[in-house]
């Protein structure tokens, strides 16, 4: 073929001048860039009108309302309810993470029993006649069923505890937490009436001895609201600079088992200052005595490790405020703190004439009962499950037949696992009402799933920490994503087979009667409002001194010489709470000096580290008489020497792939501590022992 | 710098963010919003700065003195929307771009080619790439916003202060027979800011007296993260701390003036 | 021999099973790199090391710096046809293919590099005016053509090609027309050497890399052209001298190789004169203006060693040496002054594009260190091997070296 020069230039040409003409590749590379934009494997966002709906966050302390958004009847989003007092517009990552939850992998979607060690699913039918039969067998048989709860605002509470009282069992418990500490201490020990709360929106000047205010304790979003508004003065006694200490104005650093003897040692000056309280306490003569003579300012230095003159300027700035408010309580926001701790708290308060007044502790009336056979608030508040797990363990108190466990994941998120697991173990049927796969689920015999609470109707009456007696109902958002049944409503039913009267029809009556009877607003209430009264309850057997606060103010404390370490336990929302693992949001905030791959950080300052022969990211080992962990080092100058912090909340065994198998549980390293005089059992911090783990092969 | 570097886009409304860093308790409430809210996917690992995709970090700052000296700060790092942005100018395909009125920095994700030019670019890592596909649990995508379209592996995010918000107030605004460029106070804020319960995070118009960021950002408090380079930010932070100040900017010896 | 009508006339070259194993060497390497480019075609960029911090890295290191090495075409081509230095003619050709492969290696690469390769061609359509990346992509891709073009005159020499009519006067027009392309491509390499520069210089976010300049181009924009034609020619030429250790023949002339080493060397030393000057202002302005000192710069692993390094080393040493005729006569040293000016450009375009943004800007940031992983090595192996085999199959079947013959006569 012949092809001159010319010709080929011309068919070169013309080729490529041709094929732009044709639509071939303009065509082609509009499609490239619609297709790279629409690739199958991205998800599609939804399209449609956004709408928004309140509900309440029910989620372990705190609980708030917030507000869901949703495209066409699908949240998509929790925000904080800016009219919800409880939240006034805030909100925490966990509740944040609400929406997301409902997806969890970690969910629960039918009933399901466990066979020959492993669960099926069965249906709700097949779940009702495997739990009644076992119920109604037990009826009448005193304590042969019991029952953990670890929301204790719910309603469901009555439902729970009068079904165990109509089959004869008066082992209902709450899952062990401030709640229940401060009641046994207010009540049982020091003789008041009521349940304390604290007004920190009327307080100007605030004193932590040991809560973190801003992040684990009581309503940290509304506390954080005030906090930002700027209304009191925030002091913080404790072993860490914590995100309450670092945003307070002063950081008093004291080791954890020091705050009560802080108090105390506060208390001496205050007496020496002021006139006694006008409340007429009984036994104010023989504190007033015991303290002037075992807080002198050398004694209290010997017991605090503070300065004198750091005591005396603290206690001059609770002397000068016009409304300070003294807080004792635990430093993860669980069930850490000594009942002697919580003594010395609520004394200084009492001290500086802070009850029942603005700002100060308020006694909150008991809740109004609705379900007939059910015990008192009080009551319910009373049972000391630690206590009970461990005669369990012993074997000093027969294990009940059956046990319930609602929102409540002991053998995660109790102290000394060992003991919590040997007590469980001899339990020989166990249920679980939870809506997620966790620890303590996984050794159920029969899993009967709750709504996740956007998908269910139910309450909170006064929140811990709450200043006055509140109620806010939340209305489900969303039908149920999975199989799953609104627990109170499910043993409603199960108490008519066993012919047991609960007194309602279904949970909804249930919180309109209870709503009625707080004279509350229904209409007002599902819809993101709040009911709250503020009538306090005047005490009149109050006492400060007696036999059991002597024995328990004598005391002295085991330090094994081996465990030179104090441990501060962390809680942080980001990590879950008691009740839920990490959110899959949740993980992704942890910085990287919080966790690594699967290993997380404990934090202590550089001379601690230098004693125990460890460095900024070295693996180490942590051990305390009850249990070891394993973790990496983060030097932090913000931690007191020869204390070391260990954050909470890592190390699930089950749950998802957001939490399971990061980092180590650290409760496994506390134990379970039952003071004498108050006789209240609670989580002790012990000390530990850490050392360097070789180059792991 | 030369002068051809600088775009010089003179807005009537400049948005702006002043972050009291001494409210921040480091709760991450904003990241969790801010994540929910832009359709950020949840990720299996803590977070890595080297590979997270995120639009808001939280930053831990220290004054470096031993116990019991020691002071801590958090900083919430959200994009600047420079006014003189380093990285809108480098994009070779206009995929990122500061030229609407409210002065946020765009970020164009069907164009944007993901030369990761702009990420070398701006010296406050807000920039992330899409290393990988974005994945979701299994029923969890159900939770995805309307707001901000998935990005798929290969393009670079950033924050966008809730953009998709600034459009909605406008809409609103027209609505109701309002002028669209003079939004009251609050009435356009981010997800970070509506989410932070000590109310740390302000928004709102820097040009405006009526919004309570102008005065804010005068404040002799007041100070932007690496100001010297000239990047303009238009995110403020606050402290009453001078050692937080300082740590906004970099300082030499001879330098008079040291950020306190 | 069974390709032996396939040779050029009168030379030896290797049996053909010699040269198979060696060609199957260099594609098992390339496999290599296409299962990593595969993995992250499939997968996405990350499975490679690259990172949020490290946006850029080995790839964009290799292509800097392949693509100014590649200088030597553009370079040599300006000198031999705008010039008219004919002594260039007897190593024209080689610094052709050279450059052909350093800048469509790179191509592949930034293929691999780009988030959304299928959208590489937005960088016409949607392009920014005012992005150094845009000047880049547009001269590169090009220069590119230009560099096929010039290729294309070269293939159409081996011997049964030739013989063809058609192509013989293709080939005779293209050679006509070579000085117009020698032109273009000059002009056009000109442009994106600086841009690369270019790149680097704006970064006012990166006080590393920030330079003042002269109206919209700062100073690393005429740097980077300067290193680039410093160290293009001695590229080629060291090539040619590695042809010539693995084929054990002469190829290039001796005279040629020291010219090549005394243009770079005079280069060189313009080069460092400003590059020396450049970084004296920018240690004493743009530094401390940033609130930045000299040793902030620096750090364990990115130390004070790569810049003497660099510029000592790599900079002043070989310059010396290849300015003084009496040191480059001597071939050994001439070689290795080749390799140093070569290694300094590499180095110079490594931190710009690592240094850079390892260092911390926000005060309460770190120092990261990259280290680029197995696929990032792949797929620049590959690029490399891909290279050989074409200089390999060229050298082979195409008349590269006029004076091959009467070398080895």
């Amino acid at each position: 073929m012949a092809l001159d020069r010319r010709g080929f230039l011309k068919f070169v040409a013309g080729g490529v001048i041709g094929t732009g003409l044709t639509p071939l590749p303009w065509k082609l590379t509009d499609d490239i860039s619609i297709w790279t934009q629409n690739w199958p494997w991205i998800p599609h966002i939804p399209d449609g009108e956004i709408n928004s709906a309140p509900a309440l966050a029910k989620l372990g302390q705190p609980e708030y309302g917030i507000l869901v958004s949703k495209v066409k009847g699908s949240p998509i989003l929790a925000r904080g309810n800016p009219n919800h007092p409880l939240s006034q517009g805030g909100i925490d990552p966990l509740a944040a993470s609400s929406v997301q939850l409902l997806h969890s992998p970690a969910r629960i979607r039918q009933p399901m029993r466990k066979k020959n060690g492993a669960f099926q699913a069965i249906s709700w039918e097949q779940a009702i006649q495997e739990i009644a039969p076992k119920l109604s067998g037990l009826k009448g048989q005193k304590n042969k069923v019991a029952c953990v709860s670890g929301d204790e605002t719910s309603s469901t509470n009555e439902i729970l505890a009068g079904l165990l009282q109509g089959l004869g069992s008066e082992k209902f418990f709450f899952h062990p937490g401030e709640t229940t500490l401060y009641h046994h201490i207010w009540q049982k020990i020091m003789g008041g009436r009521g349940h304390l709360g604290f007004d920190l929106p009327g307080a100007d000047l605030v004193l932590s001895l040991g809560p973190d205010l801003l992040e684990s304790w009581g309503n940290a979003v509304s506390q954080q609201y005030l906090f930002g508004q700027g209304t009191f003065r925030l002091l913080y006694a404790g072993p860490v600079q914590n995100n309450t200490a670092a945003m307070a104005s002063r950081w008093i650093p004291v080791h954890s088992d020091a705050l009560g003897h802080l108090a105390l040692a506060l208390a001496y000056h205050i007496l020496k200052k002021r006139s006694p309280p006008r409340q007429n306490l009984s036994g104010f003569r023989q504190l007033h005595r015991y303290v002037r003579h075992n807080y002198t300012p050398l004694e209290a230095q010997k017991k605090t490790g503070l300065e004198e003159a750091t005591i005396q300027s603290l206690a001059g700035e609770l002397l000068q405020a016009r409304r300070p408010l003294v807080l004792p309580g635990s430093l993860s926001g669980s069930c850490d703190v000594s009942g002697f701790d919580l003594y010395c708290g609520f004394c200084l308060n009492l001290l500086l004439d802070r009850l029942n007044t603005a700002g100060g502790m308020q006694c909150i009336p008991e809740p109004p009962k609705v379900v007939p056979g059910a015990p008192s608030w009080s009551k319910m508040l009373s049972g000391d499950l630690l206590a009970e797990l461990r005669r369990i363990a012993q074997g000093s108190t027969e294990a009940p037949e059956l046990m319930l466990f609602y929102e409540s994941n002991p053998v995660y998120s109790l102290p000394d696992s060992k003991l919590t697991r040997k007590a469980l173990e001899k339990i020989p049927y166990k249920v679980s009402f939870s809506q997620f796969m966790d620890e303590t689920a996984a050794t159920c015999d029969l899993l009967l799933p709750q709504h996740h609470f956007l998908e269910r109707l139910d309450d909170a009456f006064t929140p811990f920490s709450s200043a006055a007696a509140n109620y806010s109902v939340g209305l489900p958002v969303l039908e149920p994503v999975h199989s799953t049944r609104s627990t109170p409503d499910l043993l409603l039913d199960l108490s008519g087979k066993l012919e047991l009267d609960l007194g309602a029809e279904s949970y909804e009556t249930l919180l309109k009667e209870k709503a009625g009877l707080l004279d509350a607003d229904w209409g007002k209430l599902t819809s993101g409002g709040m009911w709250r009264n503020n009538t306090v309850v005047s005490q009149d057997r109050l006492e400060l001194w007696n036999d059991r606060i002597s024995r328990m103010l004598g005391q002295d404390r085991e330090r094994p010489d081996k465990y030179q370490v104090h441990m501060v336990p962390q809680t942080d929302r980001r990590t879950g709470s008691p009740r839920t693992a990490i959110p899959p949001f949740g993980l992704k905030t942890l910085r990287e000096e919080e966790l690594e791959q699967n290993t997380f950080f404990i934090r202590l300052n550089r001379q601690t580290a230098r004693k125990n022969g460890v460095r900024e990211g070295s693996l180490v080992k942590i051990v305390s008489p009850e249990g070891t962990c394993r973790a990496k080092v983060n030097l932090d100058e913000g931690v007191m020497t020869d204390a070391v912090v260990v954050p909470l909340g890592f190390g699930h065994t089950y749950w998802d792939q957001f939490s399971r198998g990061k980092g180590d549980n650290a409760l496994q390293l506390f134990g379970i501590r039952c003071e004498s005089g108050s006789g209240m059992c609670h989580c002790s911090t012990p000390r530990v022992r850490i050392s360097k783990i070789e180059a792991a092969r | 710098m030369s002068e051809s570097m600088q775009i010089h886009e003179h807005f009537q409304i400049k948005w702006g963010m002043v972050i009291d860093v001494d409210k921040c308790t480091g709760c991450g409430a904003c990241q969790v919003a801010c994540q929910a809210e832009n359709n950020i996917p949840p990720s299996q690992q803590s977070f890595d700065r080297l590979r997270s995709v995120h639009w808001l970090y939280v930053y831990k700052l220290e004054n470096g003195r031993p116990y019991p000296e020691s002071d801590i700060a958090y900083l919430p790092r959200p994009c600047m929307q420079c006014g003189n942005p380093s990285c809108a100018s480098v994009c070779p395909v206009i995929a990122t771009t500061k030229d609407e009125e409210g002065g946020i920095v765009s970020q164009i994700y069907p164009r944007c080619i993901g030369c990761r030019y702009c990420m070398a670019a701006c010296p406050y890592h807000s920039r992330v790439f899409n290393w990988f596909d974005p994945v979701w649990p299994k029923g969890m995508e159900k939770t995805l916003t309307p707001y901000v379209s998935v990005r798929p592996r290969g393009v670079v995010e950033k924050c966008t202060f809730c953009h998709h918000r600034f459009q909605l107030a406008k809409r609103r605004a027209r609505a109701e027979g309002r002028d669209p460029h003079h939004l009251k106070e609050d009435e356009y804020i981010p997800a970070c800011a509506e989410a932070c319960p000590t109310g740390a995070i302000a928004f709102g118009d820097l040009h405006n007296p009526e919004h309570k960021v102008h005065q804010l950002s005068r404040s002799e408090h007041a100070f932007r993260i690496l100001e010297r380079l000239g990047t303009e930010p238009q995110v403020y932070y606050l402290s009453r701390r001078p050692w937080v100040r300082r740590q906004g900017d970099n300082y030499v010896q001879k330098d008079q003036q040291r950020g306190e | 021999m069974l390709d032996e009508p396939l040779l050029p006339e009168g030379v030896q070259r290797c049996s053909p099973a010699r040269f198979l194993v060696w060609i199957t060497l260099l594609v098992a390497v390339v496999i290599w790199g296409a299962v990593a480019a595969f993995l992250i075609f499939g997968w996405g960029l990350g499975v490679t090391g690259l990172n949020n911090y490290f946006g850029f890295g080995l790839w964009i290191t290799f292509d800097l710096a392949v693509i100014a090495l590649g200088a030597g075409a553009f370079f040599s081509g300006f000198l031999k046809y705008i010039l008219g230095i004919d002594e260039l003619k007897n190593i024209i050709n080689l610094a052709v293919i050279v450059g052909f492969l350093c800048y469509s290696g790179a191509m592949m690469l930034l293929v691999l590099d780009i988030g959304q390769p299928l959208r590489a061609w937005f960088g016409y359509w949607h392009a920014n005016v005012h992005s150094m990346l845009t000047e880049v992509i547009f001269c590169i891709t090009c220069y590119l053509i230009v560099l096929t073009i010039e290729f294309i005159p070269i293939i159409l020499e081996n011997r049964q090609i030739h013989k063809i009519s058609l192509f013989r006067n293709l080939a005779h027009n293209f050679h006509i027309v070579m000085p117009l392309f020698a032109a273009v491509g000059t002009f056009l390499s000109f442009f994106h050497q600086g841009s690369l520069g270019g790149m680097y210089g704006v970064l006012f976010g990166r006080p590393f890399a920030l330079r003042e300049g002269f109206f919209i181009w700062p100073w690393t924009f005429f740097l980077f052209i300067l290193s680039a034609i410093a160290s293009g020619p001695v590229f080629t030429m060291l090539i040619s001298r590695l042809m010539e250790s693995f084929t054990r023949r002469s190829l290039v002339p001796y005279s040629t190789k020291e010219l090549l080493g005394k243009i770079s060397g005079f280069l060189l030393c313009i080069y460092l004169f400003f590059k020396f000057l450049d970084t004296w202002a920018w240690a004493t302005g743009v530094l401390p203006r940033s609130g930045f000192s000299f040793e902030e710069m620096f750090n364990q692993v990115y130390g004070q060693w790569l810049l003497w390094l660099e510029l000592g080393l790599c900079g002043v040493v070989p310059a010396i040496m290849l300015v003084v005729p009496t040191l480059r006569s001597r071939p050994g040293l001439l070689y290795a002054a080749s390799f140093l000016t070569c290694a300094g450009v590499v180095v110079n375009r490594f931190v710009f594009t690592v240094q850079t943004l390892a260092i911390p800007v926000m005060p309460f940031d770190q120092w990261y260190t990259y280290i680029p992983n197995w696929t990032e090595w792949a797929t620049s192996a590959m690029v490399v091997s891909y290279s050989a085999i074409v200089v390999s199959l060229a050298h082979r079947y195409l008349p590269l070296f006029p004076k091959e013959r009467q070398l080895n006569a």
